[in-house]
């Protein structure tokens, strides 16, 4: 138990310097969202602001940025997706994790090429535009791209071969269960690890996503997420300082963004619910499994 | 398993080429009919083509109900602004009236229009007409996006009035391989290069004396590059913790008269006014004075160190209080704006002289979607926004007594209770609507700045004689590619002063030499030759 | 399903094996549809590789050009440097980023302490953020004026400041290091899940026989995680012709001085498509990345097979 004891301390010392190696930039980000913003252009982010101003925030939350209701969206899409997600890439993960299923290899092999080759914006956006015709509506938020990824299905599907014994599922078949039975009742509860895991993917993904509201929402604005309204202003921003030159006239209204500041704001906004709601979904990755029971 | 996949991705084929293929057959279709019964018209002898057109709509909408729909896009800062729907039934309310049809305004955030519209364009969604402020009027050109808007006699049956309003050495400008693509915004397309802006507040603290200084037509000082280094040289005595110079590298399309004939400054006109010749500015003296001054201005403590990498806005950082002075490019109005964007009252400097560049008019005009459905309903909307006051103050401002009042003296300011930040139609993009002189003029400006806009554009006395000429170089576009690339990796140095000059301009010069530039501007140059034939 | 067509190792005909699992078949069904909507319909869009795109005659009706689109990335002096920094970053981050993850994996799995989650959370905050701003944190350490490491801790440190934006000699260790504090906490979630779904049965009988931890370490936990290191490694070298666009164009904020350990495959033709958005060029250089992904793929797919079979992908 001694070698127990100083593996302990010694994950504890490791851990805490990749902590802080994490959270440092973290704090930085904070602190400097909180930095007014001529401060910020002239002396640089500091941890020690001389002078504070939370008009970043102000500038965020003022009207005609309605971040509550991108933040309503953007839940709702997230717990949406995540649940359509986990549904659709367990199902067929665990399909192909069948080593005698005819056809499996061929799954298999579709799989992994989909993750390798794509067919581009326009061919990709003209499918979903005209042949399904989600532009300006919900679905275009949910469906294109990130309802499944071939990641994903190989990550849970390796999870299956090596985690869930061919024994335990062939006891349940003896003992007269059904597939979709044994499914349900041995093959999930072995697997909540996996599940938190691509659960916790599809959410992150959903949650980060912008490109697709970019793409599909020219209409609805009010359909944005959260991450759409704070990219369109972030690349609003860059737009304004790389193209002045060219844009000549860019006017007046403009330079009253605190661009340094928002920016920093933004990540800010961005990430808080993700800080609030990550706790519950951690209690699935604390204990381990155990077979025995299920043996039992 | 093969046998499989190839079963696959044949069936893949079919479904999609039958999703695409059809789409196009049918456009086609819709388009023939179109200039048929353009035809068709010609015979009939009362009325004019244009009035024609409309009475025909305005029948067929009586028959179904419904008006036909011209959609035009656009962008803004913030994407559609709340109250667009009301603006668009406005609008289409008034043009039922006068063209018979309706009209949508399709305004998408400056952000993501560019590629959101590339890829309708792409895809044969509806849109008719588009501002190519964003992809750029050449990209628009070569990817067959839009459509020549003199095919049929489109222009001069149902276009006339824009005769009226832009020039035809303007139309002209916007010309590629003979064809009209576009029309080009009513704004100013003159600069007059090299204004350096400097902070009052700095001056007066250094002790600089104006009153030696005449001033230039438009009201700024006239002053040399001595002059500047001078001032530069007190300002930094006086206020050493401020750094003199807030960068940007705008040294040539902003501080002199060399032209980036064809789209770039790979192979450039160093004399516009006067020669073809393409010539290699980063050779030149022109370019080599700059970076001498850089050097000089880096060396004596003027420019920040982070220079480089520093991506704020160089009018953002003076509004910082961290900087004291830049260059931009004048022209009416400019020391009003640039004080604002600055957050201080800004003293302008005109060091340079006034420009026309071949790009100026054609940088980002308005064109028509080839796919258009109708296109002479697609001519009519687009006259009328650049003819009809009441079509470019909806698109312009919104709504009167709602977003805008009109003062006595016919200028306009916010309406009761709104401002910049709760307006519900302020798309503040003025400078890429077709006509923003046929609108009304906001408060402070002077009511005829239209004229005085058109009158220092007109008196440009250097104008680039290239005025017009395109070039497509997607023939090179690995030359290109490979140039872009050595171009930023040895120019940053050398332009900020961060190297000596004599070293940086050799080693830049070497790298765009094996990257290729003789052969593009060898290629530039036919195409130019050929053009001016 | 009825009982009698459960049981495994019978030699049965493929009619039947088929409809012993046509359940299987159903799960897979939502996943595939899916698959050939969003994956396969646009597939046939890569002939813009060869084409020179023009709307008005559609993808497939423009001009063919054969090659031309992918002159931009072999006809350059740069295709060397660019493929090569590529390659090599790619392989620095297989190596170094399954190591910290498996590694930091471990030490969550086998933690008593309740502060293990905090430890987590925190280590996969970075995920979270854009490169954007990323890389004005990292502007925030390296600025040369203003920067932390210059101003504060150089100068504690009695030294010169360094013009960290022109100097390339730091730039590979700056890259690979962002890379992995962005990436650790989102990788080491999966081999975390991977030690969580081994029999914790076995290690409670190695504890018995008197096994220390390191000992468990070793001959448990990584040897069972082989199965999934495999597989990230397979996956990850079919992408090995790509770049993360934000890593490597927005962290050294686009330094000209910097291109030559900065310059990948997809920062050189994004530089070089800026002015013309040029849909034929990004497509012949997305196919070139996914062909030599593929090749790479399927060769090393076929070694894994003869070694360790049951970890090969398909």
């Amino acid at each position: 138990m001694r070698s127990d004891k100083k593996f302990q301390i010694f994950s504890h010392g490791v851990l805490i310097v990749f902590s802080l190696l994490a959270l440092m930039p973290m704090i930085l980000m904070f602190t400097s969202s909180l930095t007014d913003n001529s401060e910020l252009i002239a002396s640089g982010y500091t941890y020690f602001p001389k002078k504070w101003s939370v008009y970043a925030y102000e500038y965020i939350f003022s009207t005609g940025n309605s971040v509550v209701h991108a933040y309503g969206i953007s839940l709702i899409l997230t717990f949406l997706g995540t649940v359509l997600a986990l549904t659709i890439t367990t199902l067929l993960a665990y399909a192909i994790s069948k080593k005698d299923m005819p056809g499996r290899k061929v799954i298999t092999f579709l799989i992994v090429f989909s993750m390798l080759f794509n067919g581009g914006l326009v061919p990709t956006y003209i499918i979903y535009t005209n042949l399904l015709g989600i532009k300006n509506s919900f679905w275009a938020l949910l469906v294109p791209g990130l309802l499944m990824n071939g990641f994903n299905v190989m990550l849970m599907k390796s999870y299956f071969v090596s985690s869930i014994p061919e024994e335990i599922l062939d006891a349940a078949y003896i003992d007269g269960a059904s597939e979709t039975r044994t499914f349900l009742s041995v093959v999930i509860p072995l697997s909540k690890p996996i599940l938190a895991t691509i659960a916790l993917f599809a959410g992150i993904a959903y949650w980060n996503d912008w490109m697709n509201g970019y793409i599909y929402l020219t209409k609805r604005t009010d359909l944005y997420s959260v991450q759409n309204l704070l990219n369109r202003m972030m690349q609003n921003i860059q737009f304004l300082s790389q193209s002045s030159s060219n844009v000549q006239n860019a006017n007046v209204g403009l330079s009253a963004i605190p661009m340094a500041s928002v920016r920093m704001a933004m990540a800010v906004v961005g990430i808080l619910p993700i800080i609030i709601i990550y706790p519950f979904v951690q209690k699935y990755f604390v204990k381990g499994i155990t077979l025995g029971g299920v043996k039992g | 398993m093969k046998k499989f996949l190839a079963t696959l991705l044949a069936s893949v084929m079919v479904v999609s080429c039958l999703a695409g293929c059809g789409k196009t057959d049918d456009k086609t279709e819709t388009k023939s009919s179109a200039v048929e019964s353009s035809v068709v018209a010609t015979a009939d002898g009362e009325m004019t083509l244009a009035q024609k057109a409309i009475a025909d709509r305005k029948a067929e909408a009586e028959k179904t109900g419904k008006y036909e729909k011209i959609v035009v896009s656009f962008f803004d800062w913030t994407g559609a602004p709340a109250g667009l729907d009301r603006i668009n039934q406005k609008l289409s309310a008034h043009t039922e009236e006068t063209l018979g049809v309706d009209v949508e305004l399709l305004i998408i955030d400056s952000a993501a229009y560019s590629d959101d519209i590339k890829l309708m364009l792409s895809s044969g969604e509806q849109v008719d007409l588009f501002s190519t402020c964003g992809p750029g009027y050449m990209t628009c050109v070569n990817n067959g996006y839009t459509a020549d808007l003199e095919e049929n006699g489109l222009l001069d049956n149902y276009g006339a009035g824009l005769k009226d309003v832009v020039r035809s050495d303007y139309f002209d400008a916007c010309r590629v391989g003979g064809k009209l693509f576009g029309v080009p915004p009513i704004k100013d397309y003159a600069i007059q290069t090299a204004a350096v802006c400097i902070g009052t507040e700095y001056l007066e603290g250094a002790g600089v004396d104006l009153s030696k200084f005449g001033k230039d037509s438009l009201g700024y000082y006239k002053c040399t590059w001595e002059d500047i280094d001078d001032m530069f040289a007190k300002m930094h005595a006086a206020f050493p913790d401020k750094i003199v110079y807030s960068t940007q590298d705008n040294m040539l399309s902003q501080g002199s008269c060399v032209d980036p004939v064809g789209g770039d400054y790979y192979g450039s006109l160093l004399d516009p006014a006067n020669s073809l010749k393409v010539e290699n500015v980063y050779e030149s003296e022109i370019f080599k004075t700059w970076c001498d001054r850089f050097y000089r201005w880096n060396q004596a403590g003027y420019i920040s160190g982070d220079a480089l990498t520093d991506k704020n806005g160089a009018s953002a950082r003076i509004k910082s209080g961290a900087y004291m002075a830049m260059m931009a490019c004048g022209k009416p109005a400019y020391e009003n704006q640039i004080s604002g964007e600055c957050g201080r009252p800004m003293t302008v400097f005109d060091v340079g002289e006034p420009f026309m560049s071949s790009s100026a008019v054609s940088s980002f005009p308005w064109c028509m979607n080839q796919s258009t459905e109708d296109p002479i309903a697609a001519m009519q909307v687009l006259e009328a926004l650049y003819t009809d006051p009441v079509v470019a103050n909806l698109a312009c401002w919104g709504e009167e007594g709602v977003e805008y009042v009109v003062n006595p003296d016919t200028t306009i300011n916010w309406g009761p209770g709104v401002d910049s930040t709760n307006s519900e139609y302020y798309p503040n993009v003025l400078w890429l609507m077709p006509n923003q002189y046929a609108a009304h003029v906001w408060e402070g400006d002077p009511v005829d700045v239209g004229e005085q806009t058109a009158a220092f554009n007109d008196n440009c006395p250097v104008k680039s004689k290239a005025l017009g000429f395109t070039w497509d170089n997607s023939e090179y576009a690995a030359t290109y590619t490979t140039l872009q690339n050595a171009y930023e990796e040895y120019a940053g140095k050398v332009i900020y002063g961060f190297v000596e000059p004599e070293a940086g301009l050799k080693e830049l010069n070497d790298a765009l030499k094996a990257a290729g530039l003789e052969e593009y501007m060898a290629a530039k140059q036919k195409a130019l030759d050929e053009w001016a034939k | 399903m009825k009982n009698e067509q459960k049981g495994y190792g019978n030699r049965k005909t493929l009619k039947k094996r088929i409809r012993r699992f046509l359940p299987m078949y159903i799960m897979a069904l939502p996943g595939l549809l899916y698959l050939f909507i969003n994956n396969y319909m646009p597939l046939p869009g890569l002939v813009l590789a060869f084409k020179k795109f023009n709307a008005k005659k559609g993808i497939f009706g423009s001009d063919f050009i054969g090659l031309k689109n992918f002159e931009p990335l072999f006809k350059t002096k740069d295709a060397f440097v660019i493929t090569r920094n590529t390659i090599l970053y790619n392989l620095a981050f297989i190596v170094i980023n399954t190591v910290l993850a498996v590694f930091v994996a471990i030490m969550l799995a086998e933690m008593t302490s309740k502060l293990k989650k905090t430890y987590q959370c925190l280590i996969l905050l970075p995920f979270m953020i854009s490169m954007v701003i990323v890389s004005y944190l990292v502007f925030g350490f390296f600025s040369n004026d203003n920067g932390f490491v210059n101003n504060t801790l150089l100068k504690l440190m009695g030294k010169e400041p360094i013009q960290w934006y022109m100097e390339k000699k730091y730039w590979p260790f700056i890259i690979v290091f962002v890379n992995a504090w962005k990436v650790t906490g989102y990788n080491c979630i999966i081999y975390l899940s991977a030690i969580l779904g081994i029999d914790r049965g076995i290690y409670e009988s190695a504890a018995i026989d008197g096994c220390s931890k390191w000992r468990q370490i070793t001959k448990i936990t990584i040897p069972l995680l082989k199965p999934t290191i495999i597989m990230m490694t397979l996956l990850a070298i079919g992408r090995i012709f790509y770049s993360d666009f934000g890593l490597f164009y927005q962290v050294p904020m686009n330094q000209g001085a910097l291109f030559k350990v900065t310059n990948t495959i997809d920062t050189y033709v994004y530089r070089g498509l800026v002015q013309d958005g040029n849909y034929g060029i990004s497509s012949a250089a997305g196919l070139y990345q996914s062909l030599v992904g593929f090749i790479l793929i399927l060769a090393a797919n076929l070694s894994v097979k003869k070694i360790e079979p049951e970890s090969a992908l398909f």
